[in-house]
């Protein structure tokens, strides 16, 4: 079995583990501090706006899926 | 705020920053707009080699305005006006509808998501340079969230770019070293799919508007007022004492 389903699991796991971590350091550092900080600067606010509007262009609009290659 | 305040009201971190070239007194990271414009043209070189050229334009040209935006080419922008909260709700539930009851990949799939683009820019565009909201410096706990979220992610791109290239080298290639597209398209078939990938892919990027607003500053803390007496019923003015 491939084993990239469970790769991804383990991102999005890891995400909340260190997410988890640093509020028990300092209750102050949530994920929500994080994005208030990034998202102060333009560049940087624009940069995630168009990553995050790709992803939703990728899989609703676009070709999602490669052609599969002629073998 | 998070680090501790001397008795000017002034970050302790700040003035121990101050100096430092790396790093504005704000706390900004000056690095971080750089970085991001890496993101975006490695993701556009990425889509180039995967054969999708109008994902690498999306990703080259929003590298450029914004490389441009930044070296202060594009000065007539900085003032853009704030799109209001209410317009901006009103469209994303139409647009949610739209995404919701239009087939992928239809033309009113791509209208629909080019008026959310026209609408995240004119939100998420201002405020000017100038107004920009400043932080105080990184807490120590907020930097660790914010190099292991950078890292996990950079790590899920790599293993993403490894199965689309892997995937593509062999026949039945996609069926071995499966992507991330392969394995949510057939969910996304399917209408529940889609509408929770819709809401879910909406609330992010409403999570994202609501936290570029600028935050409203606290007020700085000042010792405490002294009580006032409360005047005793009954006693002449000179008399009146706490009761």
């Amino acid at each position: 079995m491939t084993p990239s389903p469970f790769v991804y699991a383990a991102c999005v796991l890891a995400l909340a583990l260190i997410a988890l971590i640093a509020h028990r350091m300092d209750p102050e550092a949530t994920v929500t501090e994080l994005f208030d900080r990034l998202m102060a600067d333009r560049t940087v606010r624009l940069a995630l706006i168009v990553c995050w509007w790709w992803l939703g262009w990728h899989f609703l609009v676009a070709q999602t899926v490669d052609p599969t290659p002629i073998s | 705020m998070m680090e501790a305040r001397g008795a000017e009201g002034v970050d302790v971190g700040a003035r121990e920053h101050a100096g430092r070239p790396h790093r504005r007194a704000s706390g900004r990271a000056t690095w971080a707009p750089l970085a991001w414009l890496t993101v975006l043209v490695l993701t556009g070189a990425v889509q180039l080699v995967r054969g999708a050229l109008s994902d690498a334009v999306i990703f080259g040209a929003a590298a450029a305005v914004l490389a441009g935006e930044r070296l202060g080419l594009l000065p007539l922008l900085d003032r853009m006006p704030r799109a209001s909260r209410a317009p901006l709700l009103v469209g994303a539930a139409a647009a949610a509808v739209v995404l919701c009851l239009a087939p992928r990949h239809s033309l009113a799939a791509g209208l629909a998501m080019g008026g959310v683009a026209i609408g995240v820019l004119a939100a998420a565009w201002p405020p000017p340079r100038a107004l920009e909201s400043a932080h105080g410096p990184w807490p120590r706990a907020l930097r660790l969230l914010g190099w292991g979220w950078a890292i996990i992610w950079i790590a899920g791109c790599l293993w993403e770019v490894r199965q689309v290239t892997a995937g593509a080298a062999v026949a039945a290639g996609r069926t071995r070293y499966p992507a991330l597209s392969d394995l949510l398209d057939p969910v996304l078939n399917t209408v529940v799919g889609k509408v929770v990938f819709v809401v879910l892919w909406l609330g992010a990027g409403l999570f994202l508007l609501h936290r570029a607003r600028p935050q409203v500053p606290e007020p700085v803390e000042g010792p405490e007022p002294h009580p006032v007496p409360e005047p005793v019923e009954g006693l002449p003015p000179t008399q009146k004492g706490i009761r």
